[in-house]
């Protein structure tokens, strides 16, 4: 799901990177020291989980977990997201770095749109995570593809939707399993 | 009690960590596209991958070469299902290669075809029609042979691991430093007000 550098136009990168690093600092402003240990392993967490692909179904699919951090961090998530996405494109080359707003964008809609659902009352706590996680694959993908349109490239948002649907329910799955571990684990979190 | 609880968190920080460091030994594999280049005269053989060891198949790969200042598409066309796709240079400098798997992922690299990639002509002697029979055209066993050869050198995956712990290293690294920084200043703050 990283774009990649010369695939959107430079005026839509550059215009997508002021906005990340507006929301970036927006999200990073006001941090307390003792968030700062807590945020930094999750960042390394973050970094690490993309990086492992799974083999199932005769495929293979990896983890990506903005809806859990979406969760966990609501707006903080955002400096999260791309400092790992940060440290994946220089060490890795995994997206472009005139692209990294554009991806930053893509990837903290995921996790702003769970913290928004997280502030539902009255909803079983399970279902919610569950749409945290499948949202928090779906939301970047369907911005990936909204990009993808601005800059006449790609095969097409169903493209992008149909491959990704699967690893959607898949993360929705294991974001309700990371979630249950946390709350027996770390119940202030969620407090 | 505060301690406890200070004990607690450092506890199950470690014990993140450590749950993390379990996912290594399996297969380290995505996003990125890695092109291997092999020239086999008359052919220039690329092989697209995904960082790891997933074939990149069915990307649209373009080769293009400097004419004039300007860049000159050459051919164009997509991976087979083992990630491989090859075109015959007519010209010796540098030619670009970009696959672009069109979902977001995306190569661009460049190789140098020496002079040496084109064997000299042969010595131009007066070829009688029964000389030139005798000549025999390559046949396709001899052409699956050439192709056969074609080894592209598979990545350790000690490199991806090695920059995992360093990027993991740099990110708790940095956050310490910044964790104490901050501290810094709250205390700093605190005194003052």
């Amino acid at each position: 799901m990283h774009i990649s550098d010369g695939i959107l136009p430079v005026s839509i990168s550059i215009a997508a990177d002021a906005a990340a690093l507006t929301l970036v600092y927006a999200g990073g402003k006001n941090l307390k020291s003792d968030e700062i240990p807590k945020m930094g392993v999750f960042t390394a967490a973050l970094f690490i989980i993309s990086l492992i692909n799974f083999p199932i179904l005769g495929t293979s699919i990896h983890l990506g977990l903005y809806g859990f951090a979406g969760i966990l961090f609501g707006m903080r998530a955002l400096p999260i997201i791309f400092v790992s996405l940060l440290f994946q494109c220089l060490l890795f080359q995994h997206g472009g770095l005139l692209a990294i707003g554009a991806n930053t964008l893509n990837m903290g809609s995921g996790a702003l749109i769970s913290a928004l659902i997280w502030q539902l009352r009255r909803i079983n706590r399970d279902f919610l995570s569950f749409c945290c996680g499948f949202l928090g694959v779906l939301v970047p993908v369907f911005l990936l593809s909204l990009f993808f349109i601005m800059a006449h490239y790609g095969r097409g948002m169903w493209a992008l939707i149909t491959l990704y649907l699967i690893p959607a329910i898949i993360e929705g799955g294991i974001t309700v399993f990371i979630y249950r571990f946390f709350v027996k684990v770390k119940p202030e979190y969620f407090k | 009690m505060t301690s406890i609880r200070m004990n607690n968190n450092k506890t199950f920080l470690l014990s993140l960590l450590f749950g993390l460091t379990l996912f290594f030994p399996y297969q380290v594999e995505a996003h990125g596209i890695h092109v291997q280049v092999s020239q086999v005269q008359p052919d220039v053989i690329i092989k697209a991958m995904y960082h790891g060891s997933k074939i990149c198949t069915n990307a649209k790969v373009t080769i293009t070469f400097q004419q004039d200042g300007k860049e000159s598409v050459f051919t164009e066309g997509n991976t087979d299902k083992e990630g491989i796709f090859s075109f015959k240079p007519d010209h010796t400098g540098t030619w670009t290669i970009i696959v672009d798997d069109e979902m977001g992922h995306r190569k661009k690299i460049a190789t140098e075809i020496p002079t040496t990639f084109f064997p000299p002509a042969p010595t131009t002697a007066v070829q009688t029609p029964e000389k030139m029979a005798q000549v025999t055209p390559p046949s396709p066993r001899m052409e699956e042979q050439t192709t056969t050869r074609v080894q592209f050198t598979e990545r350790s995956s000690w490199p991806y691991i090695v920059k995992i712990f360093l990027g993991v290293v740099l990110i708790l690294a940095l956050s310490f430093l910044f964790s104490r920084w901050q501290k810094k200043q709250e205390s700093r703050s605190s005194r003052l007000s």
